[in-house]
């Protein structure tokens, strides 16, 4: 009889898509229809002809289905289909006032406590707690106990208990909107408060209120039947809980007196939340369990002429989903990467440079697949190579610097632990000599004190530091393929210098071989020995560093030199890490 | 520690307000209690006399002082219809709910967990069917569930006791059977909240670019997911676990009476039932330092599995 | 002045074996070869206090019993016998009544039992405001006549007095116990046992051993523990798996699945009647209640065999009077006065010109709902409109007290002759809240003091008829007093008490 639910994830309004994507989750649907069934019966139950759910006959007592009877009597000899319908009125009536009057208390405050914040949030969010901290029903008895056993009484009151969780998510909803950009044009635009209110931050309110409405009403249906079952209210109304109070007296002679009202109740409450649930699932879109569903690699015949030791690339084709919903983002890739050399691989975003760095590495997103073509990694074809040999190839054989720096250590680790980790589990050395090794490679990538880096939390270093504890993780396998994934991006110009001079010299050390995947022609141009410029999915041109720079030969490199050019005070400020997605 | 101070204040507020209103709500049938505690036998001139007695005649005011001053020392008053002081009761009932609250809890938050782990790493059919599930649980109310299990375990195949309560130092085997049937309908209900958390944030932990990292530098998916992903994820899981926690305690209420066990659900109802105003404060108390407890506990584990609260 | 001698008065006030012979026979009719180590009884209610004028009959009535000897005792079939007085008789105005004392008891705290003692217990009762002060109502001062004897002086005639010496009226505590206060929490009295607080758990269980100073014979078990169990099944399910020797039930449905399950069950043992009680009389509230014919019919219109069916699954007897078959108001053919007749009911509804009522009936949770149906359905039946409220838990004594409503159904216990009267029928009873009288009644109330030993049964008798005719309450059934015992015990019922007294039960050696 929880009070409190699991708050509902933020979901945004988005346009009419919402109805048709609801429409087509099959479950949605079954409990709308079973919901508008319980409702029709509810509202028709005076209509249907049905017994009078009142009229008690002893001598007709606990009878059999029936044709007179269609669900028996019970054991005051009434039929238990009409006092299951007219309990279904009672019940149903009671949920929509306690949800009323949750949502006219919850809806307002919280807009208010969210809107303005200070002390009327303070004195909202303390009654909140107060309201959380009372049984509930220890305050429904007592209630009980002044106000008499009248259903509305009770549900009215039990709507104030349950105005908390109405409140706390639109205030939580409110504080997310307040500070964004269209609020504040609104406020400097001169709107009034009320207006904003009404214009803009309703319409955020307004999703997740509807589907905590279902589940609150979910929860009032199975506090009032739980009332009535403990015998607290009017038992002189057909209700479902009292038909339950009375099964129960008698469960051990005839159980199948709680049967009727249990699958009412169960299957009433059971709509609601997936009904919720649904309605959650189309306007969040998150297309809950997406297909994950992947096929297998095309082969193609190619020749092993022209082709790199160390990477190389052959067609290759990457798609998301299989049959109707495939959507390839990869085309005809072909590229090669020999011991020591740098290739850069440029692109505007979404040009499928990332997509065919992860393939190399074999960790594309969820969905992801090679659908086709031929990926070599020191003579071995890495598109039939079991998950496991493939694991073992990570780290050691290829490895990886992503582009947030902060996003990509787990914020609850030492950095220490994180550079050990790998080097104990995934190449079996001591927990001495792993540390010993991380020590020195954070002093190889320049970390001026390593044992304190060592001992520190990734929230607790700065980019440039975690840029370069992620370059000393990567190398720290001492692999032959580092992949690069926009490794300056995130920093600021003088870290960006320095990162990129660390990797110039590890390449020279190791002699190992770099796919550099960017977006920055001076990355490029300071770095990489050949350049392969991506567009839509497909390389269009392919060559020297110096040969691309200065004669471009596709459109597109030119278009995209230039733009560099353009604004060539082009160094993106590192802002500070961006929080990862939270729920 | 200042985090300590400031809990226990808040706790204090709590305890206070929730008092306030107990007793405010009570107070109107106050004028009953002496015909009860009497009985069928007296006279109302008996009961006058006995409201007189107690004090139930003075202003709420000055009666709520008394009680508060007595709770201040420690001393939380005696119940109307018995010998029994209100801190034996609670020390009586006590153990009955905390057991089947941290039973329920260990309960759900192992299997809560793993559903939700399971759930998000297979998805496909096994997310769907483990999703369906969990949505039944979080849907039928906890009572509902116990009326089944009753019906299944107890009157059909007569393993468990329908109802009645062992204690452990008396029989531990008995004791396990009687709270067999109540900690399970219970946890099938906390399990499907905690389950459906655990997967949303593992799923959102998941897509986070740190697992891909791991995940490059050769580490098994056991250790990713398990020692990486499950750990960032368990901070959601374990708030809703606390918040599960007051939802197990308002549905041990009723399981409490379904099953006839002594726990402090059916003290509160009794008492409640016969305005026995002392003994419903002091199952407030209870419940409210219990609620405290957990959210202080789930806090401090919060704490240790995530650096930045901790050092914040 | 004329001296009664009795030796043995029948619980309900004399029936008709009045004069026997005096004897000391009267000693419980315990098992002399065996005693057994424990006997534990699922109880439904906890002492409110220790103190004995804090006592309560009925449930309460074995575990008072075990620490507080009472003046005279109640034999299972309802005669009285010696207990801590071994004789009492009446003055010739029935206004003074003499007991003579035992001199060999001592209390447990060391304090001796005499005549001091009974006045300081008489005086301390009268005071303390208990819930069965109107035991002793009608006393109104105890004397010391020598160290072994003491009158009590009376008020008005009360013949049910030494049924009350032998009820909450009679439990003699300690007498330094009462003075000090210490007696609410330390039990002090000169009972077969002693209180164990060690192994007692307030709330939970009450644990008694044996006194082993006991004045009188022993009891058979050297340990009584009575385990609380507010709720149905979990006294049930104590029976059932032997965690408890004993327990009352008070679901027919689970009786019959206790029985069902091998336990053993006093056959068609009743306590209580239950049926509708018509307060107002005077149509204060309800106007049509104050035509008998109105009351006549409502009852006429219950049809009490098929509520007896499916509301105590055919465990109980239908009635139409207050009074059970023990008393000597009982009457035989009054059983059927009440007969199921719809169309009678309509016939008197019509002439008393109620045809169109509508009834305020107030119900309450711890009743079969079915119960409440059937009567409302039977009155709706011949037209009636019944407007049910409910009460909620603790609500429905306090609010009949009060006069709150003109009607309500309760099941009551069943009383002796005059216990009824003072109970029920009396302007200011405590169950004539709205004080209902008649001058007729009040005539027949009148001569039943007045009479002669042997004249009262038949006086009683005319009440009963009176009350009956009147139709002042709709009685319904006894229902069965489902008390219920395992194999090791021998248990006796006691009449009148929802549980035996304590010297009612005897180990089997099972």
């Amino acid at each position: 009889m929880s009070l409190i639910t699991t708050s509902v994830t933020r979901a945004r309004t988005r346009g009419q898509g919402a109805t048709s994507r609801l429409l087509r989750n099959p479950l949605g649907v079954a409990s709308a229809v079973v919901l508008v069934l319980i409702v029709l019966g509810a509202v028709a139950v005076p209509f249907l002809g049905l017994p009078d759910p009142g009229v008690a006959d002893l001598r007709e007592a606990l009878q059999a289905s029936s044709t007179e009877h269609l669900l028996g009597t019970d054991s005051s000899g009434r039929d238990v289909l009409s006092r299951l319908l007219w309990g279904a009125r009672i019940n149903l009536a009671g949920a929509v006032l306690a949800l009323m009057v949750a949502v006219l208390i919850g809806l307002p405050t919280g807009l208010v406590a969210g809107y303005y914040g200070g002390w009327f949030d303070s004195v909202a969010n303390w009654f909140t707690n107060l309201n959380m901290a009372l049984p509930g029903i220890v305050v429904l008895l007592a209630v009980r106990a002044v106000a008499g056993p009248s259903v509305w009484i009770s549900m009215a009151v039990f709507g104030v208990l349950l105005s908390p969780s109405v409140f706390r998510i639109v205030r939580a909803a409110v504080q997310g909107v307040r500070g964004e950009l269209y609020v504040d044009a609104a406020r400097v635009s001169g709107l009034g408060d009320a207006r904003i209110i009404g214009r803009h931050v309703v319409t955020v309110v307004r999703a997740p209120v509807i589907i905590q409405s279902a589940r609150l009403a979910s929860i009032a249906i199975a506090i009032q039947a739980g009332l009535e079952f403990l015998g607290l209210s009017d038992a002189s109304v057909p209700s479902w809980g009292s038909m339950l109070n009375e099964g129960f007296r008698r469960i051990f002679v005839n159980p199948s007196l709680v049967l009727w009202p249990s699958l009412g109740i169960g299957l009433t409450t059971m709509a609601l939340i997936l009904l919720g649930n649904a309605m959650r699932d189309a306007l969040e879109d998150r297309g809950s369990s997406a297909s994950v569903r992947t096929g297998r690699t095309e082969r193609i015949d190619a020749a092993d002429e022209g082709r790199s030791s160390l990477l190389s690339v052959r067609d290759l084709e990457v798609s998301y989903g299989i049959g109707d919903a495939k959507n390839t983002v990869v085309f005809d890739v072909s590229l090669d990467v020999a011991p020591g050399e740098v290739l850069g691989l440029v692109g505007e975003s979404g040009s499928g440079k990332s997509q065919t760095a992860f393939s190399v590495l074999g960790l594309l997103p969820d969905g992801g697949w090679i659908s086709r073509g031929s990926l070599r990694f020191e003579g071995m074809e890495l598109t039939t190579l079991p998950p496991q040999q493939r694991r073992k190839l990570r780290g050691a054989g290829i490895a990886y610097v992503p582009q947030e720096p902060l996003n990509n250590l787990d914020p609850s680790y030492r950095i220490g632990y994180q550079l050990t980790e790998p080097l104990r589990m995934a190449m079996g050395m001591s927990r001495q000599a792993a540390k010993e090794r991380a020590l020195d490679l954070l002093a190889r990538v320049g970390i001026p004190d390593p044992e304190a880096t060592f001992r520190a939390y990734p929230h607790e270093i700065s980019g440039g530091m975690a840029q370069r504890v992620l370059i000393a993780g990567a190398v720290a396998g001492k692999p032959k393929l580092l992949i690069a994934d926009e490794p300056t991006t995130a920093l600021d110009v003088t870290v960006q210098a320095e990162v990129l001079d660390l990797l110039r010299d590890l390449r020279t050390e190791s002699g190992m071989g770099v796919l550099l995947v960017t977006h920055n022609f001076g990355v490029v141009a300071d770095i990489c020995d050949r350049v392969a410029v991506m567009q839509s999915g497909r390389i269009v041109e392919t060559g020297g560093v110096q040969d691309i720079l200065e004669c471009p030969s596709h459109v597109y490199t030119r278009t995209l030199l230039d733009s560099m050019l353009d604004d060539s005070g082009d160094v993106r400020v590192y802002t500070g890490p961006t929080e990862g997605e939270a729920s | 520690m200042s985090f300590l101070v400031k809990r226990l204040g808040s706790a204090v507020s709590l305890l206070f307000g929730a008092s306030i209103i107990v007793f405010l709500m009570l107070s109107p049938a106050f004028g009953d209690i002496a015909f009860n505690v009497l009985g069928e036998n007296a006279t109302p001139e008996q009961a006058a006399q006995l409201n007189t007695e107690l004090g139930l005649d003075q202003p709420l005011i000055i009666q709520y002082t008394q009680w508060l001053l007595g709770a201040l020392t420690g001393d939380l008053g005696t119940s109307l219809y018995s010998t029994q002081t209100v801190s034996a009761a609670l020390a009586a009932r006590m153990p009955v709910t905390v057991a089947l609250v941290v039973l329920v809890t260990l309960l759900s938050g192992v299997l809560g967990f793993a559903i939700g782990v399971a759930a998000a790493i297979k998805r496909g059919w096994l997310d769907r069917a483990l999703q369906f599930i969990a949505t039944l649980g979080d849907a039928l109310p906890a009572f509902i569930v116990a009326l089944f299990l009753v019906t299944l375990f107890a009157i059909q195949l007569g393993i468990f006791p329908a109802t009645g309560y062992t204690k452990f130092s008396t029989d531990p085997a008995a004791w396990a059977r009687s709270m067999t049937l109540p900690v399970l309908a219970l946890t099938v209900v906390a399990v499907a909240g905690v389950a459906q958390q655990v997967r949303s944030s593992m799923i959102a932990v998941l897509r986070q670019d740190f697992v891909r990292t791991l995940r490059s530098r050769g580490l098994s998916e056991t250790r990713v997911v398990l020692g990486h992903v499950l750990r960032n994820a368990s901070t959601t899981g374990l708030t809703s676990l606390a918040v599960q926690v007051v939802g197990i305690l308002g549905g041990a209420v009723v399981i409490e009476q379904i099953f006839a066990l002594p726990g402090l659900g059916s003290l509160a109802v009794q008492a409640s039932g016969r305005s026995d105003v002392h003994v419903v404060l002091g199952t407030v108390t209870a419940y409210v330092v219990i609620v405290v407890v957990v959210n202080l506990l789930v806090d401090l584990a919060i704490a240790w599995l995530n650096p930045k609260v901790r050092l914040s | 002045m004329r001296t009664t001698r009795i030796m043995s008065i029948a619980a309900a006030a004399a029936m008709a074996l009045a004069l026997t012979a005096c004897g000391s026979s009267g000693e419980p009719a315990g098992n002399a070869d065996g005693t057994a180590p424990l006997l534990s009884i699922g109880a439904l209610l906890e002492p409110t206090s220790w103190d004995p004028a804090q006592a309560n009959e009925g449930h309460l009535a074995p575990i008072y019993q075990s620490l507080y000897d009472t003046l005279i005792k109640r034999e299972p079939n309802g005669e009285l016998s010696p207990m801590l007085a071994t004789e009492w008789t009446w003055s010739d105005d029935e206004l003074d009544l003499t007991l003579q004392l035992r001199d060999d008891v001592t209390f447990t705290d060391g304090a001796s039992f005499d005549a001091e003692a009974v006045v300081a217990n008489i005086e301390h009762f009268k005071k303390a405001n208990g819930p069965m002060l109107g035991n002793l109502s009608a006393v109104e001062s105890a004397e010391v006549a020598d160290p072994h004897t003491v009158v009590l002086h009376l008020s008005a005639p009360d013949p049910d007095l030494p049924e009350s010496l032998a009820n909450a009226g009679g439990y003699m505590g300690s007498p330094a116990a009462l003075a000090d206060g210490s007696i609410d929490t330390a039990p002090a009295g000169s009972g077969p046992y002693t209180l164990d607080t060690s192994a007692s758990v307030a709330g939970s269980t009450i644990a008694f051993a044996r006194n082993d100073d006991y004045w009188g014979e022993q009891l058979p078990y050297d340990r009584v523990e009575f385990q609380l169990l507010a709720d149905e099944t979990a006294r049930l399910n104590a029976l059932t798996s032997g965690q408890v020797n004993f327990t009352i039930l008070n679901r027919a449905a689970s009786a019959v699945q206790a029985t069902g399950s091998g336990l053993n069950m006093a056959e068609d043992f009743t306590v209580n009647w239950a049926g509708v009680l018509f307060f107002d009389r005077d149509g204060e509230i309800q106007p049509e209640f104050a035509d008998p014919r109105v009351r006549q019919a409502l009852s006429l219109a219950i049809d009490r065999e098929a509520l007896v069916e499916v509301g105590w699954e055919g465990l109980g007897e239908v009635t139409s009077q207050v009074y059970g078959p023990e008393s000597n108001a009982f009457d035989e053919e009054l059983e059927s006065a009440y007969e199921y007749d719809p169309a009678r009911a309509k016939e008197l509804l019509e002439q008393a010109g109620a045809t169109d009522m509508t009834i305020t009936f107030p119900t309450s949770s711890t009743f079969e709902p079915v119960l409440y149906d059937a009567i409302f359905q039977n009155w709706k039946d011949v037209g009636v409109t019944v407007k049910a409220e409910q009460w909620g838990p603790g609500e429905a004594i306090p609010s009949m007290m009060r006069g709150e409503y003109a009607v309500s159904f309760f099941t009551l216990a069943q009383r002796s002759d005059w216990g009824t009267v003072k109970f029920l029928l009396q302007e200011g009873s405590s169950w004539n809240p709205l004080g209902s009288t008649d001058p007729e009644l009040q005539q027949l109330i009148d001569a039943y003091p007045a009479a002669s030993e042997e004249e009262r049964p038949q006086v009683a008798r005319e009440i009963n008829t009176w009350i009956v005719e009147n139709a002042w309450f709709a009685p319904l059934a006894r229902p069965g007093a489902f008390n219920l015992w395992d194999d090791t015990v021998d248990v006796e019922v006691q009449t009148r008490q929802a549980v035996p007294s304590i010297y009612n039960f005897t180990p089997t050696g099972d």
